[in-house]
């Protein structure tokens, strides 16, 4: 990555896209704090979390979900969504609560939960994944190519969760995709990424 | 060939025993090896710290209970207590120990590096075990008249061995149980299969390593432990167990926890008949057995799935 500068609005769905090899998943995971950056800052309200660990980061409230998906084959579906609650120590009943409040974003995952964790379609895997990034309540949600993939039915589904998240969840969503097409009236802001570099598009 | 009854049932008394024993190193051998990626050569040291740990506190809590006059169902819980925690503080020991070189260094180095690092740490750890305790040989007496005996088709055995058998199950089946139903254990299995998404969703893989390599150290330690009154307690002692404990988790499967005491029972009914019967290849039937399964089925009976 090189001179990346940018600003993400509160409340708003901003768009990376940009070709396979780009930089897009650096990028998503410089923020995420699994790699350090040799230069430069990341701010996240107005606190300096360049170096701070994944964790930290987390509980600040960003969240991501990769773009390959990162389903635990030995888990349920249910462990998967809650796994990051059990790591920070929330108590049964709130994950519950959570998990209640999150299967009224993704319905379809209700008959699932008791399933292991891949014995799902990509496109559910997909949902599992942002359900998994979303349990958390995150500030600041990062999705790494959420569209690949997926048939166009589920896409125009995902399309309508990624709207009632920021509309009714109040998060802002940072989302990168190879092209701009599966984003069409989504976005509120696009960013152009080549080679390590940001552009605004 | 006709085999008597008595001689029946010796052998499957003997190989529950040598099951129980097995099955407590391997999974401990294996659940390290599962979520670390790290074989661990000196896995025979924390059985034998387990044992020369019981060694030490059992002689001492045997000297309490004859002198506060305690019946024998008291005695024996104590030696019960004093056994698991004589074998938790070992495999804690240990692990508190190398946990360090084990969680921050070896689980990024090659194979080879950590064969040969683990194994210093053996030699220079069963140094330190003869510097404390000396190289003679022990026997602790006083423990099997604790726990009685028990008699099948006209063969007495001591008591003792049932509880041993009865400890193993239950601190193995604990072990599922944590690993399947609580948080932690789902954790650590997160971290074994996926570190670098474990991490993004804020779990702590440092701590999920050690967690893991701590449990499987005091499986191992407490194996050693309950494993010390049946034998003589010599420097080396630990070997012949860390080689079939390997055996075993070949056979099913790196990395495989469950299963593994189904395969410790074949290859101990196995050596139970072969020491019957010829001695001499004591060790030659397991080794085959696992040669066979890794040119056959690499991946183990169990693993692989």
């Amino acid at each position: 990555m090189r001179g990346v500068s940018l600003n993400v609005d509160e409340g708003a769905i901003t768009c990376i896209t940009g070709p396979n090899g780009a930089g897009k998943t650096t990028l998503f995971k410089t923020i995420m704090g699994l790699h350090i950056p040799y230069h430069g800052s990341i701010i996240f309200y107005d606190e300096d979390i360049t170096v701070k660990p994944p964790r930290y980061r987390v509980m600040k409230g960003i969240a991501m979900s990769p773009d390959y998906r990162g389903i635990y084959a030995n888990l349920t579906v249910k462990d998967n969504i809650l796994l990051p609650l059990m790591t920070l120590g929330v108590p049964r009943s709130v994950r519950e609560e959570r998990l209640a409040e999150i299967l009224k974003v993704f319905p379809e995952l209700f008959t699932l939960l008791d399933r292991n964790g891949t014995q799902t379609s990509g496109g559910q895997q997909k949902m599992i994944a942002i359900a998994r990034a979303l349990i958390l309540k995150p500030k600041l949600l990062l999705l790494d190519e959420p569209f690949e993939g997926l048939a166009l039915p589920v896409q125009r589904r995902l399309q309508n969760i990624l709207m009632e998240i920021r509309d009714k969840m109040r998060c802002t969503l940072l989302v990168a995709e190879p092209t701009i097409s599966p984003f069409k009236g989504l976005c509120d802001h696009v960013f152009k990424i080549d080679r390590g570099v940001v552009y605004r598009g | 060939m006709v085999i008597e009854v008595k001689t029946l049932f010796t052998i499957i008394v003997n190989a529950l025993v040598y099951t129980a024993i097995l099955s407590l190193i391997a999974v401990g051998l294996n659940l390290i090896l599962g979520v670390l990626r790290i074989l661990n050569l000196a896995h025979g040291i924390v059985m034998a710290l387990g044992a020369y740990l019981a060694l030490s506190l059992t002689t001492l809590a045997l000297e309490r209970v004859g002198s506060i006059g305690s019946s024998l169902l008291q005695g024996a819980l104590i030696i019960i207590v004093v056994l698991l925690l004589s074998g938790l503080l070992g495999g804690l020991l240990f692990a508190v120990i190398t946990g360090y070189l084990m969680v921050r260094k070896l689980i990024h180095y090659e194979a080879i590096y950590v064969l040969l690092i683990t194994y210093g740490i053996a030699l220079v750890m069963e140094d330190v075990i003869k510097f404390i305790w000396g190289p003679k040989g022990y026997v602790i007496y006083g423990i099997y008249p604790l726990f009685g005996t028990v008699e099948i088709a006209g063969i007495t055995y001591p008591g003792y061995y049932f509880i041993l058998l009865a400890t193993a199950f239950i601190v193995i089946a604990s072990t599922y149980i944590f690993i399947d139903y609580t948080s932690i254990g789902k954790i650590v299995k997160a971290v074994a299969s996926d570190r670098e998404t474990a991490v993004m969703l804020g779990m702590r893989a440092d701590m999920a390593y050690f967690i893991a390599f701590a449990v499987g150290c005091m499986l191992t330690g407490i194996g050693g432990a309950f494993t010390a009154p049946l034998l003589t307690l010599q420097p080396g002692f630990s070997l012949e167990f860390l080689l079939l404990a390997f055996i075993v988790v070949i056979i099913t499967g790196l990395g495989e926890i469950r299963g593994i005491p189904i395969v410790a029972f074949i290859i101990s009914l196995l050596r139970a008949i072969t020491v019957t019967y010829v001695p001499e290849l004591e060790m030659a039937i397991p080794f085959l057995l696992m040669m066979l399964v890794l040119a056959f089925r690499p991946q183990g009976l169990f693993g692989g799935r």
